[in-house]
């Protein structure tokens, strides 16, 4: 049988647009990591190898390498959209804060989590350091 | 006896009566003359501790499978089947069509797909599976597997240990089963509850995807094909949720519902 895993967040999806607004350059560094946990400083990046396929109320990600297939609800994939690795985990949940209607400070253990769990799952990876 | 998928077939041997009595009865809308060179050749053998089953040229006292009972051989005699045919998505669903068109069933074992897909076909549809379909992702199409339904008495409860006690087969004429594969137009997860009336509903894309995942029985072959064959099937066409607990209920929600839509696939 397929492998599949339902991925989501809870970042108030039917509040967030695909597009939001400029993203301004990051957060403070001062919000404390979770235990064990990524902090708002991490960068993460989607890695080249896994494939995406966009629907209508999500993304459908699949990790060739796991033969794994994931789906990620509307909050996730705005996260996962913001791992480029140029964007830190501060910052992604600054941009999301815009199109959320919660403050950056709320969004950012959410943030968090989700990119802790696409991290686990070996779908993203740490921007490398200059 | 030579069982036949498409244009293929394996040639069944056995020493066990029971054996070929059963399989004869399982595959009847299956069974072909001597095919002139079948994909591969199967033996059965009664063991003392149940049946073993060696393909081709395998020899010697511990090859092949040992299988406990009939309705393991059944389902192994139709993987094998399966796998003469790679090339097709492989799909743990039941498939109906009508009007030129496929309704898939897919769902896990007890979620009512033989159940469904008989009471539709005791109406008028045709019959293209109960437990495994191919579908032909260049032509989005599902293919044609007959295998005899076996249908849950309905005052049964799910015991996976009494299975073969608790189902029976259910007897189709040659004239409602499909022969050819079919343009799939709506897919159906079907989900068994106690006292539930018939409910049919849209289901969203992502939870229609993970499910057709889960449903495939031979996913590792096709891998990222697979994955963007099922996005873009559950874009294209209509899928739905059916909560039940009583299969004919069921069975003339989908004809009400989706009738119409397969006249737009066929038409």
């Amino acid at each position: 049988m397929g492998r599949a895993v339902f991925l989501g967040c809870t970042i108030r999806p039917e509040t967030l647009a695909k597009e939001s607004a400029n993203a301004p350059n990051s957060m403070s560094d001062s919000i404390p990591d979770e235990a064990g946990g990524v902090g708002p400083s991490f960068k993460p990046r989607r890695r080249s190898t896994v494939r995406q396929h966009e629907l209508p109320d999500g993304l459908l990600i699949f990790n060739p390498q796991s033969l794994k297939a994931f789906a990620l609800n509307a909050s996730a994939s705005a996260v996962w959209d913001l791992c480029d690795g140029n964007h830190t985990i501060a910052d992604i949940a600054l941009e999301l804060s815009q199109c959320a209607g919660r403050t950056p400070e709320e969004l950012l253990p959410d943030v968090a989590t989700a990119v802790q769990k696409l991290l686990e799952l070996g779908l993203v990876e740490q921007d490398a350091l200059p | 006896m030579h069982i036949k998928l498409l244009r293929n077939a394996i040639t069944v041997r056995t020493d066990a009566s029971e054996v070929a009595e059963w399989l004869a009865r399982s595959f009847s809308l299956m069974l072909a003359q001597q095919p002139r060179r079948p994909s591969f050749e199967v033996q059965i053998l009664r063991s003392t501790d149940g049946y073993r089953i060696l393909r081709d040229c395998e020899a010697g006292p511990s090859a092949g499978r040992l299988l406990p009972n009939l309705a393991e051989v059944r389902r192994e005699v139709a993987i094998m089947l399966m796998e003469t045919r790679p090339e097709l998505l492989w799909l743990h669903a039941g498939a109906v069509a009508k009007g030129g068109a496929a309704v898939l069933l897919p769902g896990p074992w007890g979620s009512g797909k033989s159940s469904i897909a008989t009471s539709l076909c005791a109406s008028g549809w045709l019959y293209l599976s109960d437990d495994m379909v191919g579908i032909d992702m260049e032509k989005n199409a599902a293919v044609p597997f007959p295998i005899t339904p076996l249908v849950r008495e309905p005052t049964c409860a799910l015991h996976a240990d009494h299975w073969m006690a608790i189902k029976r087969e259910f007897r189709l004429s040659k004239r409602s089963v499909c022969k050819k594969p079919q343009p799939l137009a709506v897919a159906v997860f079907p989900e068994y509850k106690p006292n539930a009336p018939a409910n049919l509903n849209r289901c969203d894309t992502l939870a229609a995807s993970m499910k057709l995942f889960e449903s495939c029985m031979n996913f590792r072959q096709h891998g990222e094909r697979a994955v963007a064959y099922i996005a873009e099937l559950v874009r294209k066409i209509p899928v739905y949720q059916l909560t039940y607990s009583f299969a004919p209920a069921a069975a003339a929600e989908i004809e009400h519902t989706l009738e119409p839509l397969l006249g737009e696939v066929s038409g």
